[in-house]
């Protein structure tokens, strides 16, 4: 799937536009996705609320999952471990298969910010969905 | 009692609603910037909301301030419904580290994810 092709799926998805998503380049060896942390995403503590984190880590597995599959997916599990907390500047999201099965795919992923510390780490566990 | 404040710019954002009364209540109605393009709920608003749950539980019930370590989360059904509520209850306590397991379900009482979190407890400062 090209680049073209990825973003034209994501413009149509309304939680990836309301937390304010970018993907910066994308094909089925890596994608990578952006987030400008804003007022609106943060908690009471003035930091990354720990939901955009999941949040962003399931988008970039999601995304790179569907890129290699060229189908849907549904994530079954979702495990976060938060490292650093954060209230400005950019993050990005990057994926890397760990199991490529036929209707089970594991995934882990990162999150890190503009001067490259890990912010957060995650793996999830994806059915793929398949017409037969 | 002072409870802390509970909620935050991106609770208001979500849409989450919240009640404190014996124990913190949250329900969420649904809207459509939390739904993905295949009309699916995004596994994300559950996992914020059982963090949530989970965070200003444990921040109610010790009167701190509830960090997060670690969130592991399973999701039952993405299909969209009315209104999801959450509970959570606490299983350990111990020192500045508390262990919760958060719990999203319908009206109807249908199990839609659950999650396991483990949260740093920084006691409110006295005034």
């Amino acid at each position: 799937m090209v680049e073209k092709e990825i973003y034209k799926i994501f413009e149509k998805n309304p939680f990836f536009k309301h937390i304010g998503f970018e993907i910066v380049s994308g094909n089925e060896d890596e994608i990578l996705l952006k987030l400008a942390v804003k007022k609106d995403l943060l908690n009471t503590n003035n930091s990354l609320h720990g939901g955009v984190h999941a949040s962003m880590l399931d988008m970039v597995q999601s995304i790179q999952l569907r890129t290699i599959y060229q189908t849907s997916i549904s994530t079954v599990n979702l495990d976060v471990h938060y490292f650093a907390p954060i209230n400005t500047g950019d993050l990005f999201a990057r994926a890397k298969i760990l199991q490529q099965g036929y209707k089970i795919a594991t995934i882990e992923s990162e999150i890190i910010d503009e001067n490259n510390q890990l912010i957060a780490k995650g793996t999830g566990v994806y059915k793929i969905v398949r017409q037969s | 009692m002072n409870l802390p404040k509970t909620s935050s710019t991106f609770f208001d954002y979500m849409g989450f609603r919240s009640t404190i009364a014996d124990k913190f209540e949250l329900t969420l109605p649904l809207q459509t910037h939390l739904l993905q393009d295949d009309g699916t709920i995004h596994p994300g608003v559950f996992s914020t909301m059982l963090d949530i749950s989970m965070g200003a539980t444990i921040s109610i019930e010790t009167s701190s301030f509830a960090t997060t370590i670690n969130l592991n989360l399973s999701f039952f059904d993405l299909l969209p419904k009315d209104i999801y509520q959450a509970e959570t209850k606490i299983l350990k306590h111990e020192g500045k580290y508390v262990t919760a397991e958060g719990t999203i379900f319908t009206e109807d009482g249908v199990l839609i994810a659950k999650g396991i979190g483990t949260f740093k407890a920084t006691p409110n400062k006295q005034k």
